[in-house]
C-alpha cells in the first residue's frame, strides 16, 4: 500500500491540530473549573444547568417572600400582645367596677383610665408595618382601619380580605388577619331585642358609659364582653405564633432545598479536577509522542541516501 | 552498426524523457490535485533480416496520468457529504450558546420577571415594586427582541453564504467550461495534456464540496455536470454552462429555491442537499426556521397569557387592567395597480390570532366586502361588510378614503412576533395586581361564613331558548315589515339582546284582540305589561329553561318609572313620542359669528285610521273602558258611544282634547279620502253622505268633478280639491273636521263610485301634538286594543337593555303584526367591569340579589344549604352555611390596593401549561435550544463518521495518484543508470564504426 509523501505530512498534521484543539478545550476547563465551557459543548447538560439554576433561583425568591411575611407578622404580634395587654386590663377594671362597694364618681374615675385604654388600642389597631402598610386593613393596605366618625363611634374602615403570598411551590401563606377578626365584634344577646352584633369599640365606648353613668347591669354586661373579646384575641394571637412558626420551619426547609440544587448544580456544572488533569496529562503525552515521532519520520528519506 | 546506434540514441531520448517525467512529479509534489504521471515506454517495431527478427529499441509510448475514475468519484461524493455536516454544526452551535446561555438567554429574563412579580405580590401597594415589576417586564421584552434580532441576523448570514456559494458555484462551471472548451480538440483522454486533465477534476472536487455532482466522461475527457444527482440540473454541458441563482422568503427561512438561468428563462433547479450549500440549506431548513417559528409562538403566548391575566384585574386606580405587553409589528402595504389610494391602517388587537403571513385585500363593490387571499396558502376569505375596517387573523384593519372595485393592497407584515415584544405600560399606578371583585361579608351578619369569588364562569343561564331574536327582524318600524307572531303563554316570541338601546318594539292588534305584551328578565322579573295571577305567572316563566325553578316571579318593577324603574332603566309600554331638541346656527345678535340655539321641536304623530264602530244597541256602550288608557300619567275618563251612534275621529280628538290642561296632548281630527286620477270613473255618479253630486249630471273631467262636490258642501260638508299630483282629495269642510265621510252610488250594483273608490263610510285619523312627549300606558283594565281604537300600536320602547337578554312574550289568543327598531349591540367589550350586587338572605332558604348602583332587586331566588350561588360569570361560595339576616356585599374592590389575587395568578403562570404541546413557558425555550443542540449533536456525530470515510477515499485516490518521494528518487535512479546503459551503447558503436573505419 503506498502512501504518498503528501499524505504522510497531512495526516500527521491533522493528528497533531486535532490533539492541540482537545488540549487547547481541557485548559479552558481547568481554568473555569466548569465542565461545560459553553452550551454547545453539551447541549443536554447544559438544560438540565439552566433548569437547576431556575429552581435555586425560586427559592432565593420564596425566601424574599418569606421575609415581607415575617415584617408583617412581627408588627402584628407586638400589637397584639399589647392588645391582649389592655384588654387584662379591662377586664380588671371591669371586676373591681362591678363589685358593689364602688360609689359613682370611683367608677367615673375607672372610666378614665378605659376611655385612656381605649384610645391606646385604636393606636395599636392601626399600626402599621415597615413599608407603611396598615396591619389590620385586610387588603386595603393604604387606608387607616379604626377611624372616629363624628358621631364619636370607632368604625372599622377595612375589609376582611386575607392576603396571601407563596413561599414555596406547595405553600401560599397569608400575610395578615383582618381588623374585623382580630378586634372581632360580639354577639350581644337582649332581652325582647334580636341579637345583634356589636363591635368591639362599641363594647368598651358602651363600658365607659356604663360607668359613666353608674349602670351596674351595663358594667356586668361589659366585662362579660370584655372577657369574649380577650378571648377572641388570645385566638388571633395563636394564629400569629403559628404562622410565626410556619415561617421559620418553612425558612429550614427552604435553605435545606437551596442546599440540594446547589450540590446537584455543582455535580452537574463542576469539574472533577482529579480526572481533568489525568486527562490531561494522557493528552499532553500524546501529543509529544505525535510531534517527536513525527519529526523523525519526516527525516528518512531515500534522497539523503543518493 | 547503425541499427545500435538508432537504439542507442532511441534509448537516451526515452530514458531523457523519463527523467524528465520523473522530475516533473517532483517538482509537482505540494501541487494541489496533481496526479502522478508515468512514462510509458514501447517497444520498437521489429526489423526483419531474412527469418530473424531484431528489435529496433524502444520508444516512448507516452506520458499517462494515474488516475482512477471510480476512486475519484468516491472521493468527491465522500468531499460532499462531509461538507454538509460543517454549517449546521457551526450555526447551530452559535444559536445554541447564544439563546442557552446565562447572560444573553430568556432564561434569567423569565426568572427575573417572576421573581419581582413574586415580590410584588407580597407588597402590591409599594410603588417602589410596581416600579421593578415594570422594568423587568421590560427587561423581559427587550430579551425576546434581542434574541430575536440574533436569530435573524444568522438568517441574515446564511443568506449571504449562500449566495456566495452559488456565485462560486457560477464560476467553477464556467471554469469548467472553458476546459472542456479546450479538451474538446482531442479525441481520447490518453491524447490529452495531463495539466487540462488534473485541472479538470481540481474544478471537480471544489465543486462537489459546495454541493454534490453527478459527473459524466466522455471518451475525450469531457465531462457533463449534473447538480445533485443524475437526474438532477444540468450545469455544465460540453463549452456551455448554466448560471444558478437563489431566492429566499423572507418568512419562511427554510424555503430556499435554487433558480436555473435566473436571468434567462428561468426555471427551478433540483434541490441541494449535499455539501456546503446544501448543510447551509439543511440547518436554515431544519434548525433556523424551526427555531424562530417556535420562538415566535412562544412570543404570542406569553403576550397572550400575560394579558389576559392582567385585563382581568384591577390597577392601583381601581380601573380594570390594561394590556401589558403589546407586539408591534410593522407592516409594508404596497398598491401598484391603485391611482389613489386610501390610508391602510393594521394593528394587531389578537396576538393569539395573527398569522405571520402577507395576503392581499381586494375591494368588491358589488357586495360591499373585501376579498382578502393568503398568499402562503392562497385561502381566500371575505370581509364583514363595509369599506371602513373589518378584523381578519387577528388584524384590525382600517381603511380611511375612497376605494373603488378591483383595488388591490397587498400587506406584508415585516417584523416577526418575537421581534416586535414590547412593554405597554410605563405607569407604575398601572400595574394590575388586584383581583376585580371583592365579596364581603357585611359586619353586622349575625352568621359568621365567608364567602370566596371565582371569575368568568359559563353563566348558569346564559340565553333564552326560545323567541327571535329581534335583530333578525330588520331594522325598520313601519308596518311593511311587520312579522306575523302568533302569541303563546308559555314562551318568549323574542329577545332583546344584552347590549341593545334604543329599542321599540311595536305590536299591531286585530279588533277586540286579548292580546298583550309581557317583558321579562331571566331571573323572573316582570318589567313591562300587564298584571297578572299566579297561574299565569307559573305558566310564563315555565316554557324556556333560561327561567330557573328557584326564582321567584316579582313584580315590583312592572311599569315603574324613573329611580323605581328596573335597573333605572328608562321603559314604557303602552306608546310613546318624545319631543326633539334641536341645535339651530343663527346669526349672533352683535353681529359677529353665529350663535348656538337649542330648538325643541314638539312630539307629533298621525295615527292610523281610528275604530269605525256603530252602536247598534239602546244604550251608550264604552269603546275605550274606564281605567283603560292613561296619557302622560292622566287617567282617561273612557270613550263612549252613544246609543246608534256612529264613532268618528272628531269625537275622539274632541274626547281627547277635554284631558289637554292635564296631558298637554292636543288632538285634531281629519278625514281625508284620497281618489287617485287613474280610478276616477267618470261613468258613475257618486253620493256624498247621501247626497248626490253633480245633480244627476255626469261631469267631464276631474276637476270639474271636484268643483260638482265643492258645490254641495254646504249639505255634505265635505269639500274637495285636486292636488299636485292630479288626485283628487276629498277632505271636511272647515269646521267638520275629523266627520266620517259616507260615500255611496245611486247605481246599487256598482261597488265603487265616480271617485272609484268603494261604497262605505271612511273614517279619519288623529294626529297629536304635545310640547313634551305624547306617552300612553294601561290602566289596570287596559289592552292594546284599546290603543287600537285610537288608530295607534302598541309598543315596548326600552332604552337600554343593560347587561341581560330580555324575553318578550305575546300572550292572549291569536296573532299580532310585530315590527321592530333598535341600535344594534356592539361587538361584545369584553372589559366590561362587573356591576357591585349585594346578596341579602331573608332566610336560610331564600336571598335575593340586588344591583346596589341602581337598588333594583334582580332576581329573588330559593338557596339549598352547599349550594353555590351563580350569577352571571360569578360565582360564590361559602364556607358554612349562611342564616337569615346575613349579608353578603360583592364589589368593585376600589381601595383594595393590598389585595394581589392577581399578581399571584401572574406568579402561577411560570408552572402553567401554557404551550400547545402543554410545556411551561421555560420548558418550551429550554426544548427550543435542545432541539437545535440535539441536531448539532448529531451532526457532529455525523461528521466523525464521515470525516473516516473521506480520510480513507482520500487515502486511496492518493495511493494512486500521489506521489511518494521515495518512489520518485528510486525511479530517478532507475532511469539515470539506463540513461547511462544508453549512453554507453551509442559509446560502443562508436567504437564499433572505428574498428570498421580502422580497416587499410
Amino acid at each position: 500500500m503506498k502512501i504518498s509523501t503528501g499524505q504522510v505530512f497531512e495526516r500527521a498534521v491533522t493528528q497533531m491540530t486535532t490533539q492541540q484543539a482537545k488540549l487547547a478545550q481541557m485548559q479552558t476547563q481547568l481554568a473555569s473549573g466548569k465542565q461545560i465551557v459553553q452550551p454547545s459543548d453539551d447541549p443536554d447538560k447544559a438544560a438540565i444547568i439552566q433548569r437547576l439554576n431556575t429552581a435555586y433561583e425560586r427559592q432565593e425568591v420564596y425566601e424574599t417572600s418569606l421575609d415581607s411575611v415575617n415584617n408583617r407578622l412581627v408588627a402584628e404580634e407586638s400589637a397584639l400582645m399589647g392588645t391582649d395587654n389592655i384588654l387584662q386590663r379591662l377586664r380588671e377594671l371591669a371586676v373591681r367596677a362591678s363589685s358593689d362597694t364602688l360609689t359613682a364618681p370611683d367608677r367615673k374615675i375607672i372610666a378614665i383610665e378605659v376611655s385612656t385604654l381605649k384610645d391606646a388600642v385604636v393606636a395599636l389597631a392601626n399600626t402599621q408595618d415597615i413599608t407603611g402598610n396598615y396591619v389590620f386593613s385586610g387588603s386595603m393596605t393604604k387606608t387607616v382601619p379604626f377611624a372616629i366618625d363624628g358621631a364619636g363611634a370607632t368604625l372599622y374602615k377595612g375589609d376582611d380580605r386575607y392576603v396571601e403570598v407563596d413561599v414555596s411551590e406547595q405553600l401560599r401563606l397569608s400575610m395578615n388577619r383582618p381588623g374585623n377578626e382580630v378586634f372581632a365584634s360580639v354577639v350581644r344577646q337582649e332581652a325582647g331585642v334580636d341579637p345583634r352584633r356589636v363591635s368591639f369599640f362599641s363594647v368598651i365606648d358602651d363600658f365607659v358609659t356604663a360607668l359613666n353613668n353608674n349602670q351596674t347591669a351595663g358594667v356586668q354586661r361589659s366585662l362579660a364582653e370584655v372577657s369574649e373579646m380577650s378571648e377572641n384575641l388570645s385566638g388571633s394571637l395563636a394564629d400569629v405564633g403559628s404562622r410565626m412558626l410556619v415561617v421559620d420551619s418553612q425558612r429550614e426547609m427552604l435553605s435545606d432545598a437551596k442546599l440540594r440544587y446547589k450540590t446537584l448544580l455543582s455535580g452537574v456544572e463542576d469539574l472533577d479536577y482529579a480526572k481533568a488533569v489525568t486527562a490531561l496529562s494522557a493528552e499532553m503525552l500524546s501529543l509529544e509522542a505525535a510531534q517527536s515521532s513525527f519529526a523523525k519520520i519526516s527525516q528518512l528519506s531515500l534522497f539523503n541516501y543518493m | 552498426m547503425s541499427d545500435i546506434l538508432s537504439i542507442g540514441a532511441g534509448a537516451t531520448q526515452l530514458y531523457r524523457q523519463s527523467l524528465a517525467t520523473v522530475s516533473n512529479n517532483i517538482a509537482n509534489l505540494n501541487t494541489e490535485g496533481y496526479s502522478r504521471q508515468v512514462a510509458t515506454s514501447a517497444e520498437g517495431m521489429p526489423s526483419q533480416q531474412g527469418t530473424v527478427f531484431i528489435g529496433t529499441g524502444a520508444r516512448l509510448e507516452g506520458v499517462s496520468r494515474a488516475y482512477d475514475e471510480f476512486v475519484e468519484t468516491s472521493l468527491r461524493n465522500s468531499g460532499s457529504d462531509l461538507a454538509t455536516q460543517e454549517p449546521l454544526i457551526q450555526y447551530a452551535n452559535r444559536i445554541v450558546d447564544m439563546m442557552g446561555s446565562q447572560t444573553s438567554g430568556l432564561s434569567n429574563a423569565l426568572d427575573q420577571f417572576f421573581a419581582t412579580a413574586s415580590n410584588l405580590s407580597a407588597d402590591p401597594a409599594s410603588s417602589i415594586q410596581r416600579d421593578m415589576f415594570l422594568r423587568d417586564a421590560d427587561a423581559l421584552a427587550s430579551r425576546f427582541r434581542e434574541i430575536s434580532g440574533h436569530l435573524s441576523d444568522i438568517q441574515t448570514e446564511t443568506q449571504s453564504s449562500i449566495e456566495l456559494q452559488i456565485t462560486t458555484v457560477n464560476t467553477l462551471s464556467q471554469q469548467l467550461a472553458t476546459v472542456n472548451a479546450k479538451l474538446s480538440s482531442k479525441l481520447t483522454t490518453d491524447r490529452q495534456p495531463p495539466g487540462l486533465l488534473d485541472q479538470r477534476d481540481q474544478i471537480l472536487r471544489d465543486l462537489s464540496d459546495i454541493s454534490r455532482v453527478h459527473v459524466t466522461e466522455s471518451p475525450a475527457g469531457e465531462v457533463s455536470v449534473r447538480l445533485g444527482s443524475s437526474s438532477g440540473t444540468l450545469i455544465v454541458d460540453g463549452k456551455a454552462s448554466t448560471n444558478l441563482g437563489v431566492s429566499f422568503d423572507p418568512n419562511n427561512p427554510g424555503k430556499v429555491a435554487i433558480i436555473a438561468d435566473p436571468y434567462g428563462t428561468a426555471y427551478a433547479a433540483s434541490a441541494v442537499s449535499n455539501g456546503l450549500l446544501g448543510g447551509l440549506i439543511n440547518f436554515r431548513n431544519q434548525a433556523l426556521g424551526p427555531a424562530m417559528n417556535s420562538f415566535d409562538y412562544l412570543a404570542q403566548t406569553v403576550v397572550k397569557e400575560v394579558n389576559q391575566i392582567h385585563t382581568s384585574g384591577l390597577d392601583a386606580r381601581g380601573e380594570r387592567g390594561q394590556a401589558l405587553f403589546k407586539i408591534d409589528s410593522v407592516f409594508e402595504i404596497s398598491a401598484p395597480t391603485v391611482l389613489d389610494k386610501a390610508a391602510i391602517s393594521i394593528e394587531v388587537v389578537d396576538p393569539d390570532a395573527f398569522k405571520f403571513s402577507s395576503f392581499e385585500m381586494r375591494w368588491m363593490e358589488t357586495d360591499k366586502v373585501w376579498r382578502i387571499q393568503d398568499a402562503t396558502t392562497n385561502a381566500v376569505t371575505f370581509s364583514a361588510l363595509g369599506a371602513e375596517g373589518f378584523i381578519h387573523a387577528g388584524l384590525q384593519i382600517s381603511s380611511v378614503g375612497a376605494v373603488n372595485d378591483g383595488d388591490t393592497y397587498f400587506v406584508t407584515p415585516s417584523t416577526r412576533p418575537a421581534a416586535g415584544f414590547r412593554l405597554a405600560q410605563t405607569d407604575p399606578m398601572a400595574v394590575a395586581a388586584a383581583e376585580r371583585m371583592r365579596p364581603v361579608a357585611s359586619e353586622a351578619n349575625i352568621g359568621d361564613s365567608k364567602v370566596s369569588l371565582l371569575y368568568d364562569q359559563t353563566p348558569a343561564f346564559s340565553s333564552f331558548t326560545s323567541g327571535t331574536d329581534i335583530t333578525s327582524l330588520g331594522n325598520a318600524l313601519g308596518t311593511a315589515t311587520a312579522v306575523a307572531t302568533t302569541a303563546s303563554n308559555i314562551k318568549p316570541a323574542f329577545i332583546i339582546p344584552k347590549g341593545a338601546d334604543n329599542v321599540s318594539l311595536m305590536m299591531e292588534v286585530p279588533l277586540d284582540s286579548n292580546l298583550r305584551f309581557q317583558v321579562m328578565t331571566h331571573e323572573g322579573v316582570h318589567v313591562l305589561g300587564h298584571s297578572i295571577d299566579t297561574a299565569t305567572q307559573a305558566a310564563l316563566v315555565s316554557g324556556d329553561a333560561a327561567f330557573s325553578a328557584t326564582n321567584s316571579y316579582s313584580s315590583t318593577y312592572l311599569n315603574a318609572v324613573g329611580t323605581a324603574a328596573y335597573l333605572d332603566t328608562d321603559m314604557t309600554y303602552g306608546f310613546l313620542a318624545k319631543s326633539i331638541d334641536r341645535l339651530e346656527y343663527t346669526p349672533a345678535p352683535s353681529g359677529s359669528g353665529m350663535q348656538q340655539t337649542t330648538l325643541t321641536v314638539n312630539a307629533q304623530i298621525e295615527t292610523a285610521p281610528v275604530r269605525l264602530q256603530d252602536n247598534a244597541t239602546a244604550s251608550t256602550v264604552d269603546l275605550i273602558a274606564a281605567n283603560s288608557l292613561v296619557l302622560n300619567d292622566q287617567a282617561l275618563p273612557p270613550l263612549t258611544l252613544a246609543a246608534g251612534a256612529t264613532s268618528s275621529a272628531a269625537d275622539m280628538a274632541t274626547w281627547l282634547n277635554a284631558s289637554t290642561g292635564t296631558t298637554g296632548v292636543t288632538a285634531t281630527a281629519s278625514t281625508i279620502i284620497r281618489a287617485p286620477a287613474t280610478s276616477i270613473d267618470l261613468t258613475q255618479q257618486v253620493r256624498i253622505g247621501g247626497q248626490l253630486i253633480g245633480g244627476g249630471s255626469y261631469p267631464s273631467d276631474i276637476h270639474a268633478l271636484s268643483t260638482a262636490i265643492n258645490n254641495e258642501t254646504s249639505t255634505t260638508n265635505v269639500t274637495s280639491y285636486v292636488d299636485r299630483e292630479g288626485d283628487l282629495i276629498i277632505t271636511n269642510a272647515a269646521g267638520f273636521e275629523g266627520a266620517n265621510i259616507a260615500l255611496s252610488n245611486p247605481n246599487a250594483a256598482s261597488a265603487t263610485n265616480a271617485l272609484g273608490q268603494a261604497n262605505q263610510t271612511y273614517i279619519g285619523n288623529l294626529s297629536l301634538d304635545s310640547a313634551d312627549k305624547i306617552r300612553f300606558t294601561f290602566g289596570a283594565s287596559g289592552v292594546p286594543a284599546d290603543l287600537a281604537v285610537l288608530g295607534l300600536r302598541t309598543g315596548i320602547y326600552i332604552d337600554s337593555s343593560k347587561d341581560e337578554d330580555l324575553a318578550v312574550f305575546i300572550t292572549g289568543t291569536g296573532s299580532a303584526n310585530v315590527a321592530a327598531g333598535f341600535t344594534p349591540p356592539p361587538v361584545a367589550n369584553k372589559l366590561a367591569n362587573e356591576q357591585p350586587f349585594s346578596i341579602d338572605f331573608v332566610s336560610s332558604t331564600q336571598y335575593t340579589i340586588t344591583d346596589t348602583t341602581t337598588g333594583t332587586v334582580v332576581a329573588t331566588r330559593a338557596h339549598i344549604a352547599g349550594d353555590d350561588i351563580d350569577y352571571k360569570t360569578l360565582s360564590l361560595t361559602f364556607d358554612t352555611d349562611p342564616i337569615a339576616g346575613d349579608r353578603f356585599v360583592v364589589d368593585g374592590n376600589k381601595d383594595g390596593i393590598g389585595n394581589n389575587t392577581n399578581m399571584l395568578l401572574l406568579v402561577a403562570l411560570q408552572d402553567k401549561p401554557v404551550l400547545s404541546n402543554g410545556r411551561t413557558i421555560r420548558d418550551g425555550y429550554i426544548d427550543i435550544v435542545s432541539t437545535v443542540g440535539n441536531k448539532a449533536t448529531l451532526s457532529k456525530i455525523s461528521q466523525e463518521a464521515l470525516q473516516v470515510v473521506y480520510d480513507q477515499a482520500n487515502q486511496s485516490r492518493d495511493q494512486v495518484s500521489g506521489v511518494s518521494l521515495d518512489e520518485e528518487a528510486a525511479d530517478l535512479i532507475r532511469f539515470q543508470q539506463a540513461y547511462q546503459a544508453s549512453a554507453q551503447i551509442i559509446q560502443m558503436a562508436s567504437k564499433l564504426f572505428d574498428s570498421i573505419l580502422g580497416i587499410r
